[in-house]
C-alpha cells in the first residue's frame, strides 16, 4: 500500500506548484493532502464515481465502497479536514455492474493537468477574466449528446460579468466540447 | 516656503477640480418619472451614450429600470436604473443568456415612455371603475411568456382577485385587455367598463378553509388511521366517497368527493396533533370521479401491511416507511390499491397490494 500511496503522491505533488500562477484566480484545494488522507483512510484501490470542486476550492468526492460495491459514499474536504462518509442516495438504486462501469480508478487521473486545463478553458471561451464556478469529473457523454462513449470528462464551469460557459476535457486534457451563452 | 505651499494647494485644487467633476457629468433623472417621460428617455440616452435596443423596462413612480442590448453586439447587455432626481449610475453588465426573449426589442431612439405611462393611467382608471382593491403603480415593457407580444403591460386585479392584463404595443397603436376568468383568458372591453356600459362578472370568493382543533397528543398515522376515518364519517353522517388517502407519520390527507356529480372535492388534512384543516375545491379534469369506501379494500390490515413493508424488500429491511397512498388506478380507474413507499439512507423502494390484500410487488426503485 505504501508504494501505491507514494506513486499517487508523486503524481499529485506538482499540482500545488503548477497551480501557483493561477492561484490568484482560483484557490486550488490541496488535493495532495486530501487524497493522501483519503487513501490512508480507505486503502487502495480508490474508485471515483464523481469529483466536484466548488468555486471556493471545497472538494466533494464520491467513492465506491470496495467492501460493498453497490454503495457510494461522499467525502468532503474543507480547511484541511476530510468529512466522515456521507451515504449517497440515488433516485434509482444502481446495480453493481452499473457502478463498476461508471467509476474511474484514481491512479488514472492526472491532477497536474488541472491548472493547464483552466487556462485552456479561458482561452476556448475567449473569456480571459472568467472565474471558476465549479469543476467536475465523472463519466458521461461530451456535450450531453449520447454517443455511448461514457468516457471520464472534466467539466470546467466558468462565469464572467457578461457570460457563462463550460468546457469539457478528456483525462489527457484535450478539449471535447465548448459551450458559451 | 509659503509660495511652494500655495503652489501645491493650487495644484491640488486643479487636480480635484478635474477628478471631482466627473460624477457631475452623469445625467439627472427627472423628479417625476411617470410624467416627465421625455426627460427620462433623454437621461437614459445620455447615460448609455451609444445605440442600443431596449429589451425590458420597469417603470413606477419610484424607479425606472431599463435593460438594453448593444445595437452591434446583442450579447453585450447592461441594466440601468433611474431614481427620481438622482444621477444615473453606469450600467450593470448582465449575462448574455439572461434574457427571456433576446430578439424582442426596440431601439431606444424609437421608444416612447409616454405610451407606458398612459397605459398605467388607464389601468388605474379601470381599477377604480371596477372597484378593485388593487391600485396598479407599475408598468413594464417586455414580452409575454411565449415571446409573442412585445410591448407595455400592466396588471389589475378584479374584485374576485383574478388578473386583468392591459397591453399596448410600443407605438401605442394596438391596445387590448384580457382577463383570466377561471382557467381561460377572455377579452375585456376597457372603454365600455370605463364608460359604465359594461360590468365584469366576478367569480365568487373561494370558500374559506375550516379548522377543527386536535386532541393535542402526538399522532403517528402510520400506526393506523381507523379513529380518524371514523371521526370524518361520523361528521359526514355516513361512509366517505373517497378519492385518495395519503398517510405520513405526522400527517394524514383524505380527499373525498363533496357533490353528487363529483365535480367538487373536500380535502381533510390532519396535522401531527390531530387538528383537521378542511377545504373544498374543484375536482381535477383528469379524475375518473369514481369514489371508493373503506369497505372496498383491506382497510383493517393497513397497520400490519405498513409495519411489514420494509421487511419485504431485503436491501431496505432496516429502512422505514415514508408514506402510504390508497387510490384507484390512475389509468384504468380500477379497484383501489395500497402503495407503501419505503426508504433508507441509500435507496427508495415500494410495496404494493391490491384491494384484497394480495402482494403485487415489493422492490427497490
Amino acid at each position: 500500500m505504501r508504494r501505491w500511496v507514494c506513486v499517487l503522491l508523486l503524481l499529485l505533488s506538482s499540482l500545488a506548484s503548477a497551480a501557483e500562477p493561477a492561484a490568484a484566480d482560483y484557490r486550488w484545494p490541496n488535493l495532495t493532502d486530501f487524497l493522501s488522507q483519503l487513501i490512508h483512510k480507505l486503502g487502495p484501490p480508490v474508485k471515483v464515481y464523481k469529483l466536484k470542486l466548488d468555486s471556493s476550492g471545497g472538494v466533494d468526492l464520491w467513492v465506491q465502497d470496495q467492501g460493498r460495491r453497490d454503495l457510494i459514499d461522499s467525502y468532503e474536504y474543507e480547511h484541511g479536514k476530510i468529512s466522515a462518509p456521507i451515504p449517497i442516495k440515488f433516485d434509482h438504486y444502481p446495480t453493481i455492474e452499473t457502478l463498476d462501469r461508471h467509476v474511474i480508478e484514481l491512479t488514472t487521473i492526472d491532477f497536474q493537468r488541472l491548472p493547464g486545463m483552466l487556462a485552456s478553458a479561458r482561452e476556448a471561451l475567449n473569456l480571459p477574466d472568467a472565474r471558476v464556478s465549479g469543476i467536475e469529473l465523472q463519466r458521461g457523454e461530451p456535450g450531453g449528446k449520447p454517443r455511448y462513449s461514457n468516457i471520464p470528462i472534466w467539466t470546467f464551469r466558468m462565469d464572467s460579468a457578461r457570460h457563462d460557459g463550460s468546457v469539457q476535457f478528456d483525462l489527457a486534457g484535450q478539449v471535447l466540447h465548448v459551450d458559451k451563452d | 516656503m509659503s509660495t511652494k505651499t500655495d503652489w501645491l494647494f493650487a495644484a491640488l485644487l486643479g487636480w480635484c477640480g478635474c477628478a471631482c467633476a466627473a460624477p457631475d457629468d452623469a445625467p439627472i433623472a427627472p423628479a417625476q418619472l411617470l410624467t416627465d417621460t421625455a426627460a427620462l428617455k433623454a437621461a437614459f440616452a445620455t447615460r448609455i451614450g451609444r445605440a442600443v435596443n431596449v429589451v425590458e423596462v420597469q417603470l413606477n413612480p419610484y424607479s425606472a429600470t431599463l435593460v438594453a442590448q448593444d445595437a452591434r453586439d446583442r450579447s453585450t447587455i447592461d441594466k440601468y436604473e433611474a431614481l427620481p432626481g438622482k444621477p444615473l449610475a453606469e450600467g450593470e453588465p448582465q449575462k448574455a443568456g439572461s434574457l427571456h426573449c433576446p430578439k424582442k426589442s426596440i431601439a431606444l431612439a424609437d421608444l416612447d415612455f409616454a405610451t407606458g405611462a398612459r397605459l398605467l393611467t388607464r389601468a388605474q382608471e379601470l381599477a377604480k371603475a371596477i372597484g378593485s382593491t388593487d391600485k396598479p403603480i407599475a408598468v413594464s415593457l417586455d414580452s409575454d411568456p411565449f415571446c409573442e407580444s412585445f410591448g407595455w403591460h400592466v396588471y389589475v386585479k378584479d374584485r374576485g382577485d383574478e388578473p386583468i392584463e392591459l397591453f399596448a404595443s410600443t407605438d401605442g397603436k394596438i391596445s387590448k385587455a384580457q382577463r383570466l376568468h377561471g382557467e381561460r383568458w377572455e377579452k375585456v372591453d376597457v372603454d365600455a367598463l370605463l364608460a359604465g356600459k359594461a360590468a365584469l362578472v366576478t367569480a365568487p370568493p373561494p370558500p374559506q378553509a375550516q379548522t377543527i382543533a386536535g386532541d393535542g397528543r402526538k399522532h403517528d398515522y402510520l400506526r393506523g388511521v381507523a379513529d380518524e376515518l371514523a371521526r370524518l364519517e361520523a361528521q359526514a353522517g355516513g361512509p366517505l366517497a373517497l378519492q385518495h388517502i395519503g398517510i405520513f407519520e405526522d400527517s394524514l390527507h383524505v380527499d373525498a368527493y363533496a357533490s353528487k356529480d363529483r365535480r367538487r372535492m373536500r380535502t381533510y388534512n390532519f396535522d401531527a396533533q390531530g387538528a383537521i384543516r378542511s377545504e373544498e375545491k374543484e375536482t381535477s379534469d383528469a379524475d375518473c370521479r369514481k369514489p371508493f369506501t373503506t369497505r372496498d379494500f383491506v382497510f383493517d390490515r393497513l397497520p400490519e401491511m405498513i409495519a411489514g413493508a420494509p421487511g419485504l424488500i431485503p436491501p431496505l429491511a432496516r429502512g422505514w416507511v415514508h408514506s402510504v397512498h390508497i387510490q384507484r388506478g390512475i389509468v384504468d380507474c380500477d379497484a383501489p390499491y395500497i402503495s407503501i413507499d419505503v426508504e433508507d439512507d441509500r435507496a427508495n423502494g415500494n410495496v404494493e397490494y391490491d384491494a384484497r390484500g394480495k402482494l403485487r410487488r415489493a422492490e427497490v426503485k
